[in-house]
């Protein structure tokens, strides 16, 4: 019994510690699982394979952590391991892994912290060189991880490449005017020529390009190194007013073995537009020696002119004549008239109805009446003078010349009746025949007849005598007699007066016109006055009369000051004319202009002479001839607008325009030219050589036709300039392709006939096809502004074939400009050259891909 | 001694005289002879465009509490290398007279010293006005001296020391600084 209830005990025993034990484990796992989440902290560090032999923990936690380094945690180890051996075996991709646990972190400061399984596991993958290792923490709260990281096993390696040498390239010359300038621009110094004690020279010259003339040496540019200047003067007599290139060095110093660079700049007049080159000898030298020397090309000779198409005019300001009149006192004056009479044959009447005699008539009534009528003028003395042909008798002649005297001395009387007027004795002459030979041969060439004639003079004694001869001269009826001695009936009219006064308006101009010796005779400036406003109109007249009138200012005032200083007026519209046909000259005006003097003001000579200085109106003429083309002299008329010319608004767009010629183009300027027209504006913004945004704009006006016809040329020309340089200058194919010399071409679509295309076809079908085909085809024409751009930019070479369709003369133009290139030039006068042979685009192509490359650049 | 000085001065100042009008003038000092408490003075003359004459004299009364009276001359010429005088490289030949009387290690050495060498250096450019000399040489020094221990007493002019030896020779740092 005691054992049934002892066994029974032990039973009970057994299940309850069964029991008991089942339950405690049952409650126990959870808290051992609670118990067993921690905070591990994962180090992930790197070690080379060199470092990986015989490493150790102790080795590892020494090891650089590394950053960057994608960490997974796994509570589960077995997972981990699962996870590991597909990461080994590349089946599994970054994007895969929250698909095996959702507890990642990437290392910051080679660590990571994770709220995880003490007993689980970490793998830590290199996402750089896809390495990766596990570790399985076994309960530990941290846990180093070493990555084998290949990368380290090549050696830190510096390499320094030494900067290429930079190569000086030829660069082109800015022309303004008849100025050829170069921006301050540097020279490299190479490293093999730079040296502590040394002297580097480059010394330019100009060299014409056309026809190998020398036109000047430049300046040199001098850079010095430390050692070479400091101890210049301890050499032996050195003094620094005999070195010839001391006051030419720049500052800063070259230094031995680093490359080095030295600016240089000009800015020259050349004459005649004519292009120059600009060769460079340049050396170094050390204390005593010259150790290296080269010649170089600073500028290939083809100028940019930037401004060459800006239109710009100086408007001219009228001279106020009255400042420069000059009182004359009236004085005593001598005129004189001749008048010639013909009068019938045999007769001492004038022909009726002969023109000359009619105008004879008026101008001796005119002039002569004038004399005689004017309270200031005294008729000195009249004299008439008969004379008759030779033929006839010798007495019946001289009676007809008295005769004939006689006639024109009452008509002269029955005209002015109440006149005294003191007549000189008419005279009477008859005419020889040696007079009427001289006549032959002076007046109507005929040399052989007056030989004839005088030879029967000479051969001859007796007027009856020759009369019969000349007489039997076969040409005597039909020429002599009709022709020639109708010369010798005449009577001459001629009177002096004594005038004391000045000539009125009218009889300057009735003189002028009137009477031919008039013009030639030195006038009075008030004379010359009257006549430069009368002949504004008649330039060549009026050059012919202020050139008359400068001349003589010189021998009517005679002293010094007058040879230096003609008279203004006179000077002034000489100055004018010649500019207005082409023939300026700027040194008629200069003495004119003084800085001694304030602006446009009058001042008083020695001999108490008014003078005006700096007269705005010559000034302007000045400036006009120094903007002239050829030999533009913007420079000088830069000065002279901002020295000589009041500061008034009116100006402001002159001094802007003359700026803008120089290389003062700031924002003011470029947009006060901008705004003179939609032209200027393309022109200036062209200009603007750092400015490729501008660049852009100023492409913009050129496209644009309701600013700019599309005709011109001249907008052909910039927009090709502009493009170029936007878009084909770094164009880095070896040669260029001459495409872009071409006009778009327009898409060719294949045309399929209706019959084919909508064959089968219902026509509700045929219908739909056609709609979606408008459809289609018109998205296809509206294309976007970007896009015709775009297209438009591609043919970069098209503008300048346009340009040169105008116009012909834009290839001179581009023969010598500076912004393109030689290989530019070659493709397009290659393209333009087989254009105009009828050459197709296709066979232009293939020839110029036949071309030798050396050829093309 | 004296005569010796003194020759030595009318040759240098006749060169001076001679050339001053158009050559460059730069007065020195060697500093470590001056360290070594043996102040001295010298001039540099151009007179060439490779060539100078250098000149200087020194002297000495007690060297660190040591008796030490020594007064020398030296006159130099200098060869330039790079054709720029005071500048860089040289080498030159030298001369020196001493004339010494100085107390070591117990005895008394009194005499006479004569030195021919050869020179050469290096100028660092310091400045338009200021060079730092570089400088050695060597030298054949003929000696007559006495050479007597302390409390010996014997006439001057008893020289029982005589010879010659090779010396390294114008050891120094000099400044210059150029008056023209």
């Amino acid at each position: 019994m005691m054992k049934n209830i002892l066994s029974n005990i032990k039973k009970v025993h057994l299940l309850s510690k069964t029991l008991v034990v089942g339950l405690l484990m049952g409650c126990m796992f959870p808290v051992a699982l609670w118990a067993q989440v921690k905070e591990v902290t994962i180090h992930v560090v790197y070690y080379t394979p060199k470092e990986a032999k015989g490493m150790t923990l102790e080795k590892l936690k020494k090891q650089k952590p590394q950053n960057g380094i994608t960490v997974l945690s796994f509570d589960n180890p077995a997972r981990a391991t699962e996870f590991h051996k597909k990461l080994k075996n590349n089946e599994i991709a970054e994007s895969d892994y929250y698909n095996y646990t959702e507890n990642i972190k990437v290392t910051e400061s080679g660590m990571v912290v994770f709220t995880m399984n003490s007993n689980g596991a970490v793998v830590a993958v290199n996402p750089f060189n896809d390495s990766h290792e596990i570790e399985y923490l076994q309960g530990s709260m941290s846990c180093w991880i070493g990555l084998l990281n290949d990368m380290q096993t090549l050696k830190e390696v510096s390499k320094t490449e030494k900067r290429k040498p930079r190569k000086a390239k030829p660069v082109p010359s800015k022309r303004y005017g008849n100025f050829k300038t170069m921006p301050p621009h540097e020279y490299p110094i190479a490293e093999d020529w730079a040296r502590d004690n040394g002297r580097f020279v480059l010394a330019p010259q100009f060299i014409g390009l056309e026809d190998a003339d020398t036109l000047c040496r430049w300046e040199p540019f001098v850079k010095e190194g430390e050692d070479f200047q400091k101890t210049q003067y301890r050499r032996m007599g050195y003094n620094f007013a005999n070195d010839t290139l001391a006051k030419y060095v720049e500052p800063g110093f070259m230094k031995s073995h680093e490359e080095s660079t030295v600016t240089y700049s000009w800015a020259i007049e050349v004459p005649d537009g004519k292009h120059y080159k600009v060769l460079a000898d340049k050396w170094v030298e050390d204390y005593n020696h010259p150790i290296k020397r080269d010649t170089i090309v600073l500028d290939e000779g083809l100028d940019q002119e930037p401004l060459r198409f800006l239109e710009f005019k100086v408007d001219g300001v009228k001279i106020k004549s009255h400042r420069y009149h000059i009182v004359t006192e009236a004085k005593d004056r001598k005129s004189e008239l001749n008048l010639h009479f013909k009068f019938k044959v045999n007769d001492a009447a004038l022909e009726e109805g002969d023109s000359i005699n009619e105008q004879e008539k008026r101008r001796l009534s005119e002039t002569f009446g004038m004399a005689l009528n004017d309270a200031n003028s005294t008729v000195d003395e009249v004299m008439i003078v008969g004379k008759s042909s030779p033929e006839g008798g010798y007495q019946h002649n001289l009676d007809l010349s008295t005769r004939r005297a006689a006639f024109i001395q009452n008509w002269v009387r029955s005209r002015f009746p109440n006149q005294f007027i003191r007549y000189k004795n008419p005279a009477a002459v008859v005419a020889t025949w040696s007079e009427v030979a001289d006549t032959l041969e002076r007046q109507m060439g005929e040399i052989d007849k007056a030989n004839d004639i005088r030879a029967i003079v000479r051969s001859t004694n007796g007027i009856e005598a020759q009369n019969r001869k000349v007489y039997a001269l076969p040409y005597y009826e039909s020429f002599i007699k009709p022709i020639v001695l109708p010369k010798f009936r005449v009577v001459s009219f001629s009177y002096t007066a004594i005038i004391k006064k000045l000539l009125s308006q009218q009889e300057v101009l009735y003189l002028y016109e009137n009477d031919p010796d008039y013009r030639k005779r030195v006038k009075d400036p008030y004379e010359y006055e009257f006549l430069f406003e009368y002949l504004a109109n008649k330039p060549k007249e009026l050059e012919e009369m202020a050139q008359q009138a400068y001349s003589a200012s010189h021998i009517r005032e005679g002293n010094d000051e007058s040879i230096q200083r003609p008279w203004p007026l006179a000077a002034y519209h000489l100055s004018n004319c010649l500019l207005a046909r082409g023939a300026k000259n700027e040194r008629i005006l200069n003495p004119y202009m003084s800085n001694q003097y304030p602006l446009d003001t009058m001042s008083f000579n020695k001999n108490n002479t008014r003078q005006w200085w700096n007269d705005e109106a010559i000034v302007m003429t000045q400036i006009s001839n120094f903007c002239h083309k050829p030999r533009e002299d913007y420079r000088k008329a830069r000065i002279l607008a901002y020295n000589y010319l009041k500061d008034d608004p009116k100006y402001d767009k002159l001094k802007s325009f003359l700026r803008c010629y120089g290389e003062e183009q700031d924002s003011i300027v470029r947009e006060a030219v901008a705004s003179s027209s939609p032209f200027n504006k393309l022109v200036i913004y062209a200009a603007q050589d750092a400015r490729p945004d501008l660049w852009r704009e100023a492409l913009k006006v050129a496209r644009d036709t309701t600013l700019i016809p599309q005709k011109d040329y001249r907008a052909r020309y910039l927009e090709a300039n502009l493009m170029f340089r936007l878009f084909a200058e770094n164009d880095p194919s070896e040669v260029f392709q001459l495409t872009p010399f071409f006009p778009p071409e327009e898409e060719k679509k294949e045309v399929i006939p209706d019959s084919i295309k909508y064959a089968g076809m219902t026509e509700w079908e045929i219908a739909q096809e056609k709609m979606m085909d408008e459809m289609e085809a018109a998205d296809e024409r509206q294309k976007s502004p970007e896009e015709i751009e775009k297209e438009r930019n591609k043919q970069w070479g098209y503008p300048m074939m346009e340009a040169c369709q105008i116009n012909e003369s834009a290839l001179g133009i581009l023969k010598g400009d500076g912004y393109f290139d030689s290989r530019y030039r070659k493709a397009f006068y290659f393209v333009w050259e087989s254009t105009k042979k009828g050459m197709t685009k296709e066979q232009i192509i293939e020839a110029w891909r036949k071309k030798p490359s050396i050829e093309k650049k | 001694m004296k005569r010796l000085i003194t020759l030595w001065l009318f040759l240098f100042s006749s060169f001076y005289v001679h050339h001053a009008t158009a050559q460059l003038l730069a007065l020195k000092t060697n500093a470590l002879l001056d360290v070594a408490m043996v102040p001295n003075l010298g001039m540099e003359l151009v007179i060439g465009e490779k060539t100078s004459l250098n000149a200087s004299v020194f002297g000495a009364v007690k060297i660190y509490g040591n008796e030490a009276k020594i007064l020398g001359a030296q006159g130099e010429m200098r060869y330039w290398f790079n054709g720029r005088p005071l500048t860089r490289e040289f080498i030159g030949v030298a001369g020196s007279a001493i004339a010494h009387n100085f107390v070591l290690r117990g005895q008394r050495y009194h005499g006479d010293a004569y030195v021919a060498a050869f020179t050469f250096g290096y100028a660092f450019v310091m400045a338009p006005h200021w060079t730092l000399e570089l400088h050695s040489g060597i030298g054949l020094m003929a000696y007559h001296q006495q050479r007597t221990y302390i409390g010996d007493r014997v006439k001057d002019n008893n020289y029982n020391a005589r010879g010659l030896m090779l010396i390294p020779y114008n050891l120094g740092v000099s400044i210059s600084w150029i008056i023209k």
